[in-house]
């Protein structure tokens, strides 16, 4: 038998009932009604922005050897609305940041929101800030460029300034060594502290890649690395060598590059003064350039080469074709003569191979005239002159190569030794890798690849021949003639005992500014060259411009390429090829 | 009517224990979590500052390294000279 519920438990019941109704009632209203708005707020209380920082990436040498990297900085900024009291914070601020009182007291009377007290600041400054514990004083964290070599390839890399590149690689690449801004959104609780279960939502375009479960996946926004041509050893002793040579003339300034013909990556660019990247500020605009590839020079002799091998690939001339030279040549109205005096008794009968030896002006201007214009100049642009060479540094100059049309009568005569053009050092350094490699013109490179933060290859810069100019042939014979100006040409300063090496000296007479002829005293003085000669694995040109103590090619330049050859002979572990036993 | 409302009591007082022992639970969980936390951050801020220190002794090595150091060492400190005269060796290979 079954006994009625009593009235009392009925109303407890019913009590119960009503107040579990008017909670669905309310979480009715709240998470159906007003599901959007409370959702918005919820996400606004429990989300967490992270703005993450990317980080510069480094650019290594070609033996992964880094030339530039960053590390951690912190800038203190001011926020002067909240500052009670402008001068005690002037006075405590400008003690720790070793800053004038009266500037950042100027600084600070504003009522801008933001004001920079002192950017990328180290550690311990940056805590003896923190210790003030100033109202309207704050940290934020940045990174600072250095450079742990120095002036190491200072032209070459460039330097970074407050935001961003300014110059070299840094500037070129500057994009990618920086990465891409990013923030994450993460849930947290009201702490502020991360929500394991929370989702977690990335704003921004990553830049680089992760090792996912599977496969590389998107996701970095570091900047990648950039690995370079640039051999370290190279570089210091192309430096150390173009320093040396340029005090000892008491020259102005000089450039030096080692190129590999084959592959067209340079070894060495060296720029002489030099600065320190690490304090680009304090060198002056001229020297921050990189004048391997913004400046040009008339070349002179060095231009014969070029000649010589145009005439022997059209078959204007062999080796061993003899020519009657005299000592002047009249070329319209222009005389054209030679540097040096004959000797008495001296036969003017000459080889071509002896017009490059003893660098005869008037013996190139007489194969030039012969070959004819619109075929010399159809070869200059195959070597590459007149045109970018499309490295990947910025500012490259193009030079000047005028177009047959613009040319006087006497142009050819004087193009033929190299004046009346202008070219940049890393142009003649392509332009030589012609002979050297056997007749390719590759593009020179100075960036090997590129990858991202994971060192995962994002982009290979390849070695790219752009054309053929001559023939193999001709590129030996020209070799072999750049043989006999080492042994027993202009120059010999460049011989290196046990080994063979071949190359062809200039000294050219500076250009007036804006053209209106020639400074009587200024030379630039040059000489390039292939080594070793019979198996060429490098090409170097230096250009010293207006040195004091000797004008000439051979007694400026040619040392300079010898010392630097030497290292090469350790670095590449090179034989000698010429070796004599007793 | 009395064994009906035990069993009704019985059930909250079960229910009852049940939300109590997961709040205290919860709750326990939860400052364990806090201070889990605050070591987290404490530990990612040395590894930060370590992180700092290091890159300060990978630059202050490399700087250390740089050619033109070594160079300065090896003719200063060690009296190390440049050969003036590289004598070459060839083995005869029908020696051999």
């Amino acid at each position: 038998m079954t006994k009625r519920l009593s009235p009392r438990f009925f109303i407890i019941l019913l009590t119960c009932y009503l107040v579990v109704g008017l909670f669905a009632v309310r979480l009715f209203y709240l998470q159906v009604l007003r599901h959007d708005f409370f959702v918005q707020k919820s996400e606004r209380q429990v989300q967490k922005i992270i703005k993450i920082q990317s980080h510069r990436g480094v650019i290594y040498d070609r033996n992964k050897r880094p030339l530039a990297l960053s590390k951690k900085a912190y800038s203190i900024y001011a926020v002067p609305p909240k500052i009670e009291d402008a001068k005690q914070f002037a006075k405590a601020v400008s003690s720790v940041l070793k800053l004038p009182k009266g500037k950042m007291f100027k600084s600070i009377n504003t009522s801008y929101p933001f004001v920079w007290l002192r950017r990328k600041v180290d550690r311990e400054m940056m805590e003896a800030v923190t210790e003030l514990e100033l109202e309207g004083l704050h940290v934020i964290n940045e990174e600072k460029r250095v450079y742990p070599k120095v002036s190491l390839g200072g032209d070459v890399l460039g330097f970074v300034g407050m935001d961003g590149g300014l110059g070299g690689l840094e500037y070129q690449y500057d994009t990618f060594l920086k990465g891409s801004s990013a923030k994450i959104i993460v849930e947290g609780d009201p702490r502020g502290y991360p929500i394991i279960s929370g989702s977690r939502d990335v704003q921004g375009t990553p830049t680089g890649f992760r090792l996912g479960i599977k496969r590389f996946e998107p996701m970095s926004f570091d900047g990648g690395h950039v690995y370079v041509t640039l051999d370290e050893r190279i570089q210091y002793a192309a430096e150390k060598a173009l320093r040396e040579g340029v005090e000892r003339m008491e020259a102005q300034s000089g450039v030096a590059i080692v190129m590999d013909p084959h592959s067209g990556e340079i070894l060495a660019m060296a720029d002489y003064p030099q600065f320190d990247p690490n304090r680009f500020y304090k060198a002056k605009d001229k020297v921050r350039k990189n004048s391997a590839v913004v400046d040009v020079f008339e070349p002179g002799s060095v231009f014969k080469v070029f000649l010589m091998a145009s005439a022997l690939e059209e078959g204007i001339v062999t080796p061993g074709t003899v020519i009657r030279v005299p000592e002047e040549l009249q070329l319209f109205n222009r005389t054209i003569s030679e540097a040096h005096r004959r000797k008495p008794g001296e036969s003017d009968r000459k080889t071509a191979t002896d017009i490059l030896v003893e660098s005869l002006n008037v013996g190139t201007t007489m194969i030039a005239t012969q070959l004819g214009e619109a075929k010399y100049y159809k070869y200059l642009r195959g070597f590459g002159f007149g045109q970018r060479t499309g490295i990947a540094l910025p500012g490259e100059s193009q030079g000047l190569l005028r177009h047959p049309r613009d040319w006087s009568a006497v142009d050819i005569g004087m193009m033929s030794f190299g004046q009346g053009v202008a070219v940049t050092t890393l142009q003649l350094a392509t332009a030589v890798s012609v002979v050297a490699n056997g007749g390719m013109l590759v593009r020179p490179r100075i960036v090997q690849y590129l990858t991202d933060h994971e060192s995962v290859t994002v982009k290979a810069t390849p070695k790219t021949s752009v054309r053929r100019v001559i023939s193999e042939k001709t590129a030996r014979q020209v070799r072999e003639m750049m043989g006999d100006v080492v042994t027993h040409g202009t120059g010999t300063p460049a011989r290196i005992r046990g080994y063979s090496l071949g190359g062809k000296t200039g000294t050219a007479q500076k250009a007036a500014p804006g053209g209106l002829g020639y400074l009587k005293n200024d030379y630039v003085a040059s000489f390039i060259s292939v080594f070793p000669l019979h198996d060429p694995q490098v090409v170097i040109v230096v250009a010293i411009d207006t040195p004091r103590k000797s004008i000439w090619g051979s007694t400026v330049a040619a040392p300079v390429v010898r010392q630097i050859a030497k290292t090469i002979i350790e670095t590449h572990n090179i034989p000698p090829d010429e070796l004599r036993l007793p | 009517m009395k064994k009906t409302q035990n069993r009704f009591l019985f059930r909250y007082a079960v229910m009852a224990i049940w939300v109590t022992t997961f709040s205290i639970l919860g709750l326990f969980y939860n400052i364990r979590m806090v201070e889990i936390n605050k070591q987290l951050q404490s530990t990612v801020e040395k590894l930060q500052v370590l992180e700092e220190l290091n890159r300060e002794l990978e630059l202050s090595l490399l700087s250390q390294t740089r050619l033109e150091k070594i160079e300065e060492k090896a003719i200063s400190t060690l009296g190390m000279k440049a050969p003036r005269r590289v004598m070459y060796f060839v083995p005869d290979e029908s020696n051999d």
